[in-house]
């Protein structure tokens, strides 16, 4: 999953030299991010263990 | 007769002005550039100290990546147009979100070990963990990115006059984005996602040359 997080990015920047549009750009990106974020949210279920 | 024509003044473009978008212009590079160094330094820790990120790590990386990709837009458009508000509230809007995704990335890393006495993992750097600092990182990238908003109207960058600056800050990037996305798929290999503490570089593993 991370491998293809970071092949979007890739993709992203070859899109921004080879001057897509920016709604598609920003399709991209927002693709990344909530590839990310979900990703983020799948690491979260270790608890915390805050007992002071 | 005195004469009635009413004398108009059209407002000249004050040149205090251009100045600060200038140093818009120079900032957005910066951004960029202190964004690939991170990313190019974490790289180096990482061979350097034989370790392998953490899956928040790697987490971390990505989104200053993103972080990175918004001002990058900017610098990419201001290379063959002058770049519109619409383009610079896109990109440093990019560099806002990511940023705050960071952030809780790294902020979450630094709560699974915040209780007292806990050893905390990775490397130490003048008293703080490197989640930390990253998490300090991200806070001061939002910041940045929103008083680049808040200045709009001062900072947006016009135009570019330094195409062979703006090519090698698009170009470092993009050499750090490969880099990373190499080692991540060399840690990741044939895995569906990258294990809480990856041991080390799965795909060599796979392919039996370690």
């Amino acid at each position: 999953m991370e491998t293809v997080l970071f092949l979007l990015l890739l993709l992203i920047w070859c899109a921004l030299l080879a001057r897509w549009s920016r709604p598609r750009i920003l399709l991209l990106w927002g693709l990344c991010l909530t590839g990310a974020v979900l990703l983020l949210s799948s690491r979260l279920t270790t608890p915390l263990d805050l007992s002071f | 007769m005195h004469d009635m024509t009413v004398l108009r003044f059209s407002t000249p473009a004050p040149s205090v002005s251009r100045l600060t978008n200038l140093w818009g212009l120079w900032f957005t590079h910066v951004y960029v550039l202190l964004a690939t160094a991170l990313l190019a330094g974490a790289l180096a820790h990482e061979f350097a100290a034989a370790q392998p990120p953490t899956a928040l790590g790697a987490l971390q990386r990505l989104f200053l990546a993103l972080a990175a990709l918004g001002p990058a837009s900017v610098v990419a458009v201001s290379r063959h147009r002058p770049v519109t508000t619409g383009d610079f509230a896109t990109g440093w809007g990019m560099s806002v979100l990511a940023s705050v995704c960071g952030a809780a990335t790294a902020g979450r890393q630094v709560l699974l070990h915040i209780k007292p006495g806990a050893p905390g993992e990775g490397a130490v750097l003048a008293g703080l963990h490197l989640y930390t600092w990253t998490f300090l990182v991200f806070v001061a990238a939002t910041v940045a990115a929103a008083v680049m908003l808040l200045l709009t109207d001062e900072t947006e960058p016009l135009d570019n006059h330094s195409p062979v600056l703006t090519l090698s800050t698009l170009g470092l990037l993009g050499l750090v984005l490969a880099a990373n996305a190499v080692t991540v798929f060399a840690l990741q290999g044939f895995r569906f996602a990258l294990p809480e503490t990856p041991a080390g570089y799965e795909l060599l593993h796979q392919l039996g040359i370690r």
